[in-house]
């Protein structure tokens, strides 16, 4: 059995959306960082349990506040990737407020929180330090080293079948 | 005129797609992409997989701006116009090129982001660099001060051997001993100093003592060194040096000597200088000259870093701190180092030091 969903990436600008996705669909990553203006959209047909799930996936350009994205991008969404950088606090100094806005304006949608960019930090450090703000993150992952960016795709695709 | 006008300007800015009711392509005219009839509109592109479920909506019209529909050879920036359609109208979309102006708010976001980024990314090394320091210097007085104690204990140990009756080849063994751990002490004693001057926990002391009498020690224990080596070593004395002098007088010889030991070190043949002068009246000047391998241009800014060795022999001892030992106390005393090299030439080291003359 063959389904496709929209996945959109959010979060600040520079936290790494386009380079997860490029890990994801193409296995690349680049040093470079490109701005992404608009939106660009990929896809990458994944199998969770026997069935067929077509990611179709939204790389937005990163804003500071979820309410400033075009909301023309957030439509007949899916399931919402959202992406901090351990590096910069102010990615994840709104996260509860921005998970909430997601939670309550799209009800339907799953949501999996991401950290990029794990190579960099102390991961077991980081995590009590969101213990202590009462962030809830679902994956420590790095676009660079490739880590947990397969399971956290597979993780939002296996939300939104058993929500379907 | 506006006609005219508008099919210069506009007219292959725009493209019309009309659609069935199921998202198939029934009519375009193909002037941004060509796009094949009689298909699905999600095979054009991905987008389009993901706006079909606004289809089934009566007679709404939806925007979507800067969407970057790359196909094949054509790559374009557009924004997009959706209308669902209603019984008499069939559902179409509308392509406007914007590839132009949304390439140039790419460039100016690009700047804006990217010295953002690099702030905090620097920030992040600096912070990083600084837990590395701590945990370097934490390491280096804990190691060195468990060092400490057996090395000077065996020493002792290797010394009342030597005043043992012992045969000639004996003697020969305690003196390779006794050498091997004056080496093994002399490089703690340099991690000692440097974990010191780290933290800041050095104090240069103010006190007269005999400048001419310093230097002559200097030379003495240089010369030996030398000696072993085969290489020249000359010492020239300002006549016009103040015989006393206000400072530290254990540290003025470590600086000279880490110095004219790091040239012995370096040089095969050839010969090893040291010229002491006045400056102005009111500056020490020490300028080391050597005829050894010389420092390649490209390790300038991190010759006088801790625990960075110039070359690769191994025939070399030492852990790459004389230099950077030396430039820390140069700065604790206000003063200035500096040197020129020239790769297998050899290599000037420059110090200046200010100089209180002893009036008594």
């Amino acid at each position: 059995m063959n389904s496709s969903k929209k996945v959109v990436l959010v979060g600040h600008f520079g936290v790494g959306k386009s380079s997860l996705i490029s890990r994801f669909v193409h296995n690349t990553f680049s040093d470079n960082y490109t701005v992404t203006i608009g939106v660009h959209i990929l896809k990458k047909e994944i199998e969770i349990e026997a069935l067929n799930l077509t990611l179709i996936i939204w790389d937005i350009e990163g804003k500071d506040d979820i309410k400033k994205v075009r909301s023309s991008y957030l439509l007949g969404t899916s399931g919402f990737v959202y992406v901090i950088d351990p590096t910069r606090s102010q990615t994840y100094e709104r996260f509860n407020e921005e998970i909430d806005f997601l939670k309550i304006n799209y009800p339907t949608s799953q949501i999996v929180s991401v950290v990029n960019k794990s190579d960099l930090i102390d991961i077991e450090e980081f995590k009590v330090s969101l213990i202590s703000k009462n962030i809830k993150i679902d994956y420590f992952a790095s676009a660079k080293v490739g880590l947990e960016v397969e399971n956290l795709f597979q993780t939002i695709g296996l939300k939104m079948i058993q929500n379907a | 005129m506006l006609e005219e006008i508008r099919n210069k300007y506009l007219y292959n800015k725009t493209q019309i797609v009309v659609l069935n009711k199921q998202g198939v392509v029934i009519d375009s005219d193909d002037l941004l992409y060509t796009i094949v009839l009689s298909k699905s509109i999600s095979t054009f592109h991905p987008f389009f997989e993901t706006i079909l479920s606004l289809i089934d909506q009566d007679n709404k019209e939806f925007t979507f701006s800067c969407i970057h529909i790359d196909v094949n050879d054509t790559k374009r920036t557009i924004d997009v116009v959706f209308n669902s359609g209603c019984n008499a109208v069939n559902p179409f979309l509308i392509f406007v090129d914007f590839t132009e102006h949304y390439n140039s708010f790419q460039s100016i976001a690009q700047e804006k982001n990217e010295s953002v980024l690099s702030f905090h990314l620097t920030d992040l090394k600096n912070q990083q660099l600084e837990s590395e320091k701590n945990f370097k210097n934490k390491f280096l007085a804990n190691i060195t001060h468990d060092l400490k104690t057996p090395i000077s204990a065996s020493l002792w140990f290797v010394g009342m051997l030597e005043k043992s009756e012992i045969t000639s080849q004996q003697r020969e063994i305690i003196e390779l001993l006794k050498e091997t751990n004056t080496h093994i002490k002399a490089l703690v004693d340099d991690l000692l100093d440097l974990s010191k001057i780290e933290k800041g926990l050095i104090e240069i002391e103010q006190k007269s003592f005999d400048l001419v009498k310093a230097i002559q020690q200097i030379d003495k224990l240089i010369r030996h060194k030398s000696e072993q080596k085969k290489i020249d070593f000359k010492v020239e004395i300002d006549e016009n040096l103040p015989k006393k002098v206000i400072g530290d007088k254990k540290r003025f010889i470590q600086i000279v000597i880490n110095l004219l030991d790091n040239s012995v070190k370096f040089t095969k043949k050839g010969s090893v200088t040291l010229l002491v002068s006045l400056k102005n009246k009111n500056k020490l000047q020490i300028i080391v000259i050597d005829t050894g391998i010389g420092i390649q241009s490209n390790y300038k800014e991190e010759v006088f870093h801790s625990f960075k060795k110039l070359h690769n022999s191994k025939k070399i001892e030492g852990l790459g701190l004389g230099l950077s030992i030396v430039s820390n106390l140069v700065a604790l005393m206000q003063g200035k180092i500096d040197y020129t090299s020239t790769k297998n030439a050899g290599t000037i080291f420059e110090i200046e030091l200010p100089l209180t003359i002893y009036k008594n």
